[in-house]
């Protein structure tokens, strides 16, 4: 129960005014998003009553009664985050991932990229996003490569890989294991390994030449995948514009 | 390549505008010498204080200073010193990509997500426009991500033709989500104009320019990028728009969470 509107029920609220507590209490989530104009017209009521209403719980208006309502709601369930905090709390995120990567690393991944090797980029399910992403990027910068969104079409490929390829894997799968044969003809063939996740603990990073982790988290709802992969496409985007400085007309 | 006493620590002492200035000094690096500094001042936006500011940093008494050293640099020739170049690039293009991506998240304001969220809750059909190339793979995003949080009735239209089809015959009683990375595709103009006068409300994500399709929209939300492209194959940054849709739907379930313990 929020506090402010336990109190309003001790105020000597008029007949109107105890239909806008009401209304309140049984639409909060979406009410405290009205602004005072909808309000009215949801209640056939005027802006005055309403405001009214606020000062009789001692505030001063009907933004400072919102604000106060918010508040409250987000204190009174510590799990809720208002949109405010979520905002900021990506961007730190966000953040923590671009301090945490390795740009040596990136260097040389980039230096693969733009190399004129045979070039694979593999990724499947929400991870075909950041695949398709590099692959049509590089393509538009001139360097022509091969997206493959299929596990089993990358599996019959590495079958005959050449040695001089380069595979770029995205996958944040927790079950590598599907990963394995795959990563095991490749080093056979002795093809180079990029690997993109965001797992720390993965199986494949040991059968990968380059690994990068990502801070992104393994979010399911309701059984579905729904890891927004922003960190990996961050990553996507760092080695995009590494490769848009080689670019003849770049210092 | 010229270093200029550039290294690790005095990069990270620049601030988002004085690299700003770093960054134009070397696409321009033999341009700048022969700029006054009210001329540098004018091409990139900042003040001359922040010029003066950037040279003393680099430990340079002012812009004249700093001047003579770039011009006895450049005629030096020096090899590239990779690895300083390597900081100085990664520096630089974290720092812009942070820069845009802080600028993005600021336009997004509770409002505009309310407004999305009361279209995304009810049943009303979304119409997504998926215009081809690196636009297209942000709309598969989007497609999937509103697929697995569990909206229904997301449609996507692939070609011009079936989209002008479409959106003609679209009832009031729908929606058409529109990205535009440039804000300036005719065949998307086009589509947001058909949709306006069919009174079909437009949920749209643009540069923060002024555009048309913007303008046409009933929910706009807004980024910041520089736009690019190599001799016509445009490669404009779409992190901006992937962190936006991605901040889009992250309030959208947390949203349903909240009301799924209410």
């Amino acid at each position: 129960m929020i506090p402010l509107l336990e109190k309003a029920h001790f105020a000597p609220l008029t007949e109107m005014e105890q239909n806008i507590l009401t209304y309140f209490e049984n639409n909060l989530s979406s009410a405290v998003y009205m602004n005072l104009e909808e309000l009215s017209r949801e209640l056939y009521t005027s802006n005055a009553t309403i405001v009214r209403f606020c000062k009789k719980l001692g505030l001063n208006g009907f933004n400072e009664f919102k604000y106060q309502l918010k508040k409250e709601l987000s204190e009174s369930n510590p799990m809720s985050l208002s949109s405010d905090d979520l905002l900021k709390q990506s961007l730190a995120t966000f953040r923590d991932n671009i301090d945490s990567l390795n740009f040596r690393d990136l260097e040389d991944i980039k230096d693969l990229l733009i190399s004129s090797r045979p070039l694979y980029i593999y990724g499947t399910g929400l991870s075909c996003t950041p695949a398709r992403y590099l692959q049509n990027a590089l393509t538009n910068l001139d360097r022509s490569c091969i997206l493959i969104e299929f596990t089993d079409l990358l599996e019959s490929v590495t079958y005959n890989i050449k040695d001089d390829a380069i595979l770029f894997v995205i996958t944040t799968h927790g079950d590598a294991l599907r990963y394995m044969q795959i990563f095991e003809n490749a080093k056979q063939h002795g093809t180079t390994v990029i690997l993109i996740t965001c797992e720390e603990e993965s199986p494949l990073l040991p059968y990968s030449m380059y690994s990068i982790v990502t801070n992104d988290i393994n979010r399911c709802y309701k059984n579905t995948d729904i890891n927004s992969r922003i960190g990996i496409l961050t990553v996507i985007q760092i080695l995009i514009e590494m490769i848009a400085y080689e670019l003849p007309g770049k210092p | 390549m010229v270093i200029l006493n550039l290294d690790d620590t005095t990069i990270k002492n620049l601030s988002a505008n004085e690299l700003a200035v770093l960054r134009f000094i070397y696409d321009n690096i033999l341009e700048v010498p022969d700029m006054s500094i009210h001329e540098l001042a004018q091409r990139i936006s900042y003040s001359t204080s922040t010029i003066i500011r950037f040279c003393k940093k680099l430990g340079f008494s002012g812009f004249s200073e700093f001047k003579y050293a770039l011009r006895s640099e450049i005629q030096k020739t020096s090899l590239p010193e990779e690895f300083s170049r390597n900081i100085l690039n990664s520096k630089i293009i974290t720092d812009s990509l942070y820069t845009d991506i802080e600028a993005t998240s600021h336009l997004l304001s509770e409002d505009l997500l309310n407004a999305t969220f009361q279209y995304l809750n009810s049943d009303t059909p979304i119409y997504l426009w998926s215009p081809g190339g690196l636009t297209s793979v942000l709309i598969d995003y989007l497609e999937m991500l509103l697929f697995a949080s569990g909206r229904q009735n997301v449609y996507k239209i692939l070609t011009t033709k079936t989209a002008n089809h479409i959106v003609r015959s679209l009832s009031q009683d729908s929606i058409l989500f529109i990205i535009s990375a440039t804000g300036s595709y005719a065949p998307t103009i086009k589509l947001a104009k058909l949709a306006n006068m069919n009174q079909v409300p437009v949920i749209s994500i643009t540069p923060y320019t002024n555009n048309t399709i913007a303008g046409l929209s009933t929910v706009s939300f807004r980024f910041f990028a520089n736009q690019r492209e190599n001799n016509g194959a445009e490669y404009t940054s779409r992190l901006p728009i992937f962190y936006t849709i991605y901040m889009i739907m992250k309030n959208y379930l947390k949203m349903k969470e909240l009301r799924g313990s209410q």
